[in-house]
């Protein structure tokens, strides 16, 4: 199965990096270097994005689900994603920070920020409606402050710019914003891969975990913190997209048969696959202008999300 | 005495109240300063109108009726799509409105600027701009092919007032997909001269940072700074702008 994903994900990448072959074609007869620009300044980075971004989304809501016990707990429901953006907002229009590295870092904050809340309001044990409320009402107001603080920044383009930051874009972005986003994503998310065992014994009770030498408020901390890092990291340069981050990990526990740690790994997968597949629809779309990809990922994750909803109230029925 | 009357009463001289940055335009160049009464406030601000600095000698209004009265105008100057009840509430206060038409070609800027400068007293006012204009239309050097870029890649259509102007100054606007220049656009076809708007470029939004994409920086085309401020409304400002890229190009 795991070689199996893997060789989608090495296909899809390949297609998303050359597809269409038309422009580096031409490019290649007027000049190889210029195929070769083409290659590494715009499609690698973008490629690089899709896959490193969905993959974070994946992790990180796996993580969050095992941390929570909660199938709802994700990125963009926790309001993580929300709060990053505000966070990168804040500092790129009204603290004037550049540096892709100084955006990310503030995207980070915004998320923190939005999971303390989170935790703060609901707690950890929280039941599946009140952390839906809760997380629900934290992305709301964190969204709604985005949109504020773009309608009050300087420049009157930047209320346009709300589209991208809620709705998440990862056209024309340079290598260096890849680089931001997925550098410290990535360490996060290899830092959160190695607490899979922790969170399965979490599973099983914070007692259970703790007669094992685990420290379950630590390792609750640690988790909101990591997420939020590489969420944050990667909204900070291509926007908010959701669905990706609750829909990877609900897939990836029918692999690991519902051991919530063990599916980071597998979540990250579908996360990459999912989310490049979605970009690649996007590109497909004949448009004069770009069509955000998160409006393609909650087209196609609302019909997961529902399936989600009946199988539970069924749960409560039964 | 009703309200009308008394605003005729106290303003027996043209006094005229701009709503529109794009009217502030005409009327800036045009009138005498005791005939203006009011400029939009965008006017003010050097982020908008390269006119900013006599723009506020004058009282600023927010674009509507309602904050242009305290100077008791006698006539409203506007362009663009405004609704109907501003020109009729105008009315029944006493003060006349000038619907500027928004213009589509060259020709329509000089025809406005004939039009507001006979408004205001004497026709003759624009004859130095229409001069200028003139000489740059006799001439018609030989064209080179351009990309006008702004933020984000938002360019301008071959058919536009905007291109019109460039093809005053030598330079073809190229036919882009949806008005907008890709980067993949940029790297593989390159124009011969790429101007580039500073509109707003230090303020950080999206499309201003889209500008700054290694790829942009990298392309082999001459590369030629333009006020951007000029081509919002791509009126009468843009003759002195249009004679300079011409000596640049």
């Amino acid at each position: 199965m795991k070689i199996l994903i893997a060789f989608v994900i090495v296909i899809l990448a390949a297609a998303h990096l050359l597809l269409p072959l038309a422009p580096l074609a031409e490019a290649r007869a007027l000049d190889p270097g210029l195929a070769q620009l083409l290659l590494v300044e715009l499609r690698l980075p973008r490629t690089l994005l899709v896959l490193g971004y969905g993959a974070t989304l994946g992790i990180s809501g796996a993580a969050l689900q095992a941390l929570f016990a909660n199938p709802l707990a994700s990125p963009d429901i926790s309001g993580a994603s929300s709060g990053a953006a505000l966070g990168a907002v804040l500092g790129g229009y009204w603290l004037g920070l550049t540096q892709p590295m100084a955006l990310a870092a503030c995207g980070a904050a915004g998320a923190l920020v939005a999971m303390a809340l989170l935790v703060t309001f609901a707690g950890r044990h929280a039941g599946t409606a009140t952390l839906l409320l809760a997380g629900l009402a934290i992305s709301l107001a964190a969204g709604a402050a985005t949109s504020l603080a773009l309608a009050l920044a300087p420049s009157p383009f930047a209320f346009y710019d709300a589209f991208d930051w809620l709705m998440g874009s990862v056209v024309d972005r340079s290598l260096p914003q890849a680089l931001a986003a997925l550098v410290p994503a990535a360490l996060a998310c290899l830092l959160l891969v190695r607490r899979a065992r922790a969170l399965d014994l979490l599973a099983l009770g914070e007692d259970v975990a703790a007669s094992l030498g685990h420290r379950p408020r630590r390792l609750g901390l640690e988790v909101i913190l990591l997420s939020a890092i590489a969420v944050g990291a990667c909204v900070a340069v291509a926007g908010a997209i959701g669905f990706v981050g609750l829909v990877a990990p609900v897939l990836a526990r029918r692999i690991t048969r519902g051991h919530p740690g063990q599916a980071m790994i597998p979540a990250g997968l579908i996360g990459a696959i999912l989310l490049t597949l979605a970009d690649l629809f996007v590109r497909a779309i004949a448009l004069d202008r770009p069509l955000p990809i998160g409006v393609v990922t909650a087209l196609f994750g609302t019909p997961i999300f529902l399936h989600l909803v009946v199988r539970m109230r069924r749960g409560v029925a039964a | 005495m009703p309200v009308s009357a008394s605003l005729w009463a106290s303003s027996a001289a043209l006094r005229v109240a701009s709503l529109d940055l794009c009217s502030d335009e005409y009327l800036l160049l045009l009138a005498r300063p005791s005939q203006i009464a009011s400029v939009s406030r965008l006017s003010h601000d050097p982020a908008d109108s390269p006119l900013w600095r006599s723009a506020r000698r004058y009282p600023a209004n927010r674009g509507n009726l309602e904050s242009a009265l305290a100077q008791r105008p006698t006539l409203l100057l506007t362009m663009g799509g405004r609704g109907r009840a501003t020109g009729a509430i105008a009315r029944q206060l006493g003060v006349r409105t000038l619907k500027l038409a928004f213009p589509a070609t060259v020709a329509d800027v000089d025809r406005t600027m004939r039009e507001v400068a006979s408004t205001l007293g004497d026709a003759r006012r624009a004859d130095g701009w229409r001069r200028r204009l003139a000489s740059l239309r006799s001439a018609s050097p030989p064209q080179i092919d351009a990309i006008y870029l702004g933020g984000g890649g938002n360019s301008l259509s071959p058919g536009s007032l905007g291109a019109e102007w460039l093809r005053l100054a030598g330079l073809a606007q190229r036919r882009l997909p949806g008005g907008r220049a890709s980067l993949e656009t940029l790297a593989l076809r390159p124009p011969a001269v790429l101007v580039r708007s500073t509109y707003r470029r230090a303020q950080p939004s999206l499309g201003q940072r889209w500008l700054d994409h290694p790829l942009i920086r990298g392309i082999p085309s001459r590369k030629i700074d333009s006020d951007g401020r000029r081509w919002t409304c791509a009126g009468p400002l843009m003759l002195e702008e249009i004679e300079r890229l011409r000596l640049l190009r």
